[in-house]
């Protein structure tokens, strides 16, 4: 399967990073994949909207409400303190609970609805988009 | 863009060296950890106020602990007191209890974040959290018994 997710702690040192590494661990160990955004004090690198279009589950781990949620509108989440994924086996007992609720279909959906990029008439269509790679939080963290 | 210019000059320091690294730390307790780790910042120049780090410290630890299972702590804070981004490792055989869920902690990492630091400096702090969740490079740290080796391991991750 794959996942996206999102980590951020209070002081955005440590824990954002510790726990980004424990969510890439629990999906390795799981022969799943995930890709981590970090909202930590040194800023934020958004991912590809495509990377969120194509996952199967979101999982924030966050002490601090998530940036940008509404990008994850629809999709099956969950969301827990970042101390719930690191250490020991916490990550992989949280990603395997995840992924039982989804089966199950019981899994709650992010709310809201997704942000329409420029050309809503023209869904799927092929946008020149060049590397926007900011464009989400425009230069806010440069 | 002259801040970036001293933020990369500022990149040319290691984040650690020698003598920031404890071997067989003895503490009673975190506070007593910590205080030892934060004197040798302030001996590396990298802390002007102990007490103010210490604070910082330890009201971050107030919020949530930073023990963690796997012998593990990272206590860390962000303040004006830390002039250069900075990491003091200690490795100790009985142990410190950082609160962590399954003992006491033998690996502490004291990370040390500028007030006013930009994303450059952060982002190595958070590499080396990201490489502390690493169990083989944990006991890398653990087995070595050369403080500059140890200090070379850390920096040699962060500039990868």
């Amino acid at each position: 399967m794959k996942f996206v997710g999102v980590t951020a702690c209070i002081t955005g040192i440590a824990h954002t990073y510790m726990a980004q590494a424990a969510l890439e661990q629990a999906a390795k160990k799981l022969g799943h994949e995930i890709t981590v955004e970090t909202q930590g004090s040194a800023g934020i690198n958004p991912m590809k909207q495509e990377l969120i279009d194509a996952a199967d589950g979101v999982i924030f781990a966050v002490d601090l409400s998530v940036k940008g949620r509404e990008r994850f509108a629809g999709k099956p989440y969950i969301e827990l303190g970042v101390s719930k994924v690191i250490g020991g086996d916490k990550g992989v007992n949280v990603m395997t609970e995840f992924i039982a609720a989804i089966a199950a279909g019981t899994a709650a959906k992010v709310e809201g609805n997704k942000p329409e990029p420029q050309a809503p008439a023209a869904p799927k269509a092929e946008k020149p988009e060049g590397d926007k790679k900011k464009g989400f939080f425009g230069g806010l963290f440069g | 863009m002259s801040a970036r210019i001293k933020e990369s000059e500022l990149l040319g320091k290691e984040v650690t060296s020698a003598d920031m690294v404890i071997l067989g730390l003895e503490a009673i307790d975190k506070a007593d950890a910590t205080r030892q780790l934060a004197n040798r910042l302030v001996a590396a120049g990298r802390v002007t106020n102990i007490e103010t780090f210490l604070e910082a410290v330890a009201k971050r630890e107030e919020h949530f602990p930073t023990g963690i299972e796997g012998g593990i702590a990272i206590p860390h804070a962000q303040s004006e007191s830390v002039t250069i981004p900075s990491v003091a490792i200690a490795t100790s055989v009985a142990g410190v209890d950082f609160g962590a869920e399954d003992g006491k902690s033998n690996l502490i990492f004291l990370i040390a974040a500028p007030a006013n630091g930009g994303s450059e400096h952060l982002e190595i702090l958070g590499t080396i959290a990201y490489k502390v969740m690493d169990e083989d490079f944990r006991n890398e740290l653990l087995a070595e018994t050369d403080p500059a080796v140890i200090a070379a391991t850390l920096t040699r991750e962060v500039q990868k």
